[in-house]
């Protein structure tokens, strides 16, 4: 058999494997919305450990990861730094979000807030602000399933069809199977590209220099300074302390406000689960050691290729691997891009309906109604992505460096929402949309960066100014309301 | 109701007190004094050892606080 073949029906196999699991396990949750968004909130340990995780490693983390360590050096240690401590506001908060959610009935992240500043309006800005940071963060990871498929069947599938496969399974077990197809397909892709991971990982520096201490004393002689923190900045210079740290601290800002993550608070069976999963979720970020180990092992072995996130595939492709094995890499690469993209199509779908729709909607949807609106959803915002994955040649780096900054905004209301009483629903609202038009213009006008620092870190700064300024200008709100939030 | 409340919630401030010195550890300036690259530890240059090794505490120290927590039944 053509190698080519062999490598494409190990991946074809991996596909049909996720559509069974994810097409399996929605049967394990009620007909009902909260069935659907949020598992009946009975998630236990393990797929909700997995379903954070895989959600998270990304396409971006298993193909960007490598490819920034290859570039940029220790440049790349941010992204394994700021998931580690990204999920300990949760430790304090999630229990009274879960407990919330359980008393209120609540689904969405959205619907916390709306309810706590009695407003529709901040329900309308929070779902704006997910949907815009969602669609271009879907868009990467279907452009990186395509381009998997496109390179191991030696360009036979173009990348449009490649992303038309693998997201067209997403799409189905997503609408059918809602939050429980996510979290076993999760489950199952998470071990996989683990798996896959640390045999790369320790694979690779073995095959090319012997050994992981034998490459980084080889880089040492001729590259200090990409093991030098913090590394190299895009253009090839030292990075700056400000613009590591700010990535860093806008990122742990971000993460744990992230609405696709959010979400996963109601689903937890109780909070002795979602306490257990947070202490054991830095356990996650040792996967991306050896998927730096990659980016390293390449620096002197395949030198000047670009762009730099191509690194992976091009090695595997151009040592001489079995194609059962190389099959297998592909399997691990889409599931990377399929677990993060299915969390945030369920999560995105979910949100148009409940929190948009639902919020401008005068009368309240019944619940077969809504469920129907979500799927139909899921529908639409996998065509919007799979439209400028495949079709338009737009540059989305650019959106995603937005995105990030104006998920962080997030964060200040969210604080706000449990320990100051006497924030009003105008000063959220005014801080939510000055902390995203300063990022904004931060991102117009190149002349205001200062130091490499992140947009968002000015962002986050004019929002707490304008929060407390316009909240001690408006009238406080009705405090036996107020207390059930922040006595919760 | 209200007597009750401080001791739920300390574990949760410790944890909170916790996770901003976790955060500092990661960034300027504390992290510039681990940046360097020797000595190598287990292979990895201490740059990148330093990060293994507080993702290492991290776990542990919210695993001592988790374990505590069950054991005096505060998981809330």
């Amino acid at each position: 058999m053509e190698s080519w073949l062999i490598v494409f029906l190990v991946t074809i196999g991996y596909l049909i494997l996720s559509l069974a699991v994810g097409l399996y396990s929605g049967r394990k949750a009620s007909a009902s919305t909260e069935g659907y968004v949020a598992g009946d909130r009975n998630l236990g340990f393990v797929v909700l450990y997995f379903i954070l995780g895989a959600s998270i490693y990304s396409a971006f983390a298993f193909l960007g990861g490598p490819g920034w360590a290859y570039s940029r050096g220790a440049a790349a240690f941010y992204i394994i730094s700021y998931g580690t401590v990204g999920l300990l506001p949760w430790y304090f908060l999630g229990p009274r979000i879960a407990r919330l959610g359980r008393k209120f009935g609540y689904v969405t992240q959205a619907e916390l807030f709306a309810h706590r500043y009695e407003s529709r309006f901040i329900s309308c800005i929070l779902a704006t602000i997910s949907l815009v940071a969602f669609v271009p963060y879907l868009v990467i990871q279907m452009k990186g399933a395509g381009y998997v498929f496109s390179i191991v069947t030696e360009g036979r599938i173009p990348e449009w069809g490649g992303a038309a496969i693998a997201y067209g399974v997403v799409l189905i077990y997503v609408f059918k199977s809602g939050v429980m197809g996510v979290a076993w397909t999760n489950t199952f892709q998470g071990i996989l590209m683990m798996g896959l991971a640390w045999v790369l990982g320790l694979y690779l520096p073995y095959k090319l220099h012997g050994g992981v201490g034998a490459m980084f004393e080889e880089l040492a002689r001729v590259a200090p300074e990409l093991l030098q923190a913090p590394g190299l900045d895009a253009a090839g210079n030292p990075w700056t302390w400000a613009g590591y740290s700010s990535s860093i601290v806008i990122s742990v800002l971000g993460f744990s406000v992230w609405p696709h993550y959010f979400m996963k608070i109601y689903t937890a069976r109780n909070i002795a689960t979602l306490k257990r999963m947070i202490v054991f979720y830095p356990t996650f970020q040792i996967f991306l050691v050896p998927i730096m180990f990659i980016g390293f092992a390449a620096i002197t072995a395949f030198p000047g290729v670009t762009p730099v996130d191509t690194i992976l595939p091009h090695i595997v492709t151009s040592m001489n691997i079995p194609p059962l094995a190389v099959g297998l890499f592909c399997a691990g690469a889409l599931a990377a891009s399929m677990s993060s993209g299915d969390a945030i199509v369920h999560a995105a779908a979910s949100i148009m309906i409940k929190d948009f729709y639902g919020a401008v909607r005068a009368e309240k949807l019944d619940g077969p109604r809504e469920i129907r609106l979500i799927r139909f959803s899921v529908i639409v915002i996998g065509a919007i992505a799979y439209f400028f994955a495949a079709v338009s040649e737009y540059s989305l780096v650019y959106l995603l460096l937005l995105s990030y900054g104006f998920i962080a905004q997030i964060f200040p209301t969210l604080i706000a929402l449990f320990y100051w009483k006497r924030s009003t629903p105008a000063g959220v609202i005014a801080g939510l949309l000055a902390g995203c038009a300063v990022v904004i213009v931060w991102n117009l006008v190149p002349s205001l960066q200062w130091q490499q620092m992140h947009p968002g870190i000015f962002g986050i700064g004019v929002h707490i100014v304008v929060l407390v300024v316009v909240s001690k200008l408006t009238a406080p709100m009705d405090g036996e309301h107020v207390r059930k939030f922040v006595e919760a | 109701m209200s007597s009750e409340r401080p001791e739920v919630s300390r574990p949760g401030r410790y944890a909170m007190v916790f996770s901003v010195f976790a955060l500092l550890a990661l960034i300027w300036p504390i992290y510039p004094l681990f940046g360097g690259i020797r000595p190598m530890i287990l292979g990895m240059p201490l740059s990148l050892f330093y990060i293994v090794a507080v993702i290492v505490t991290v776990f542990l120290v919210m695993l001592t606080l988790f374990l505590w927590e069950s054991k005096n039944d505060r998981l809330g």
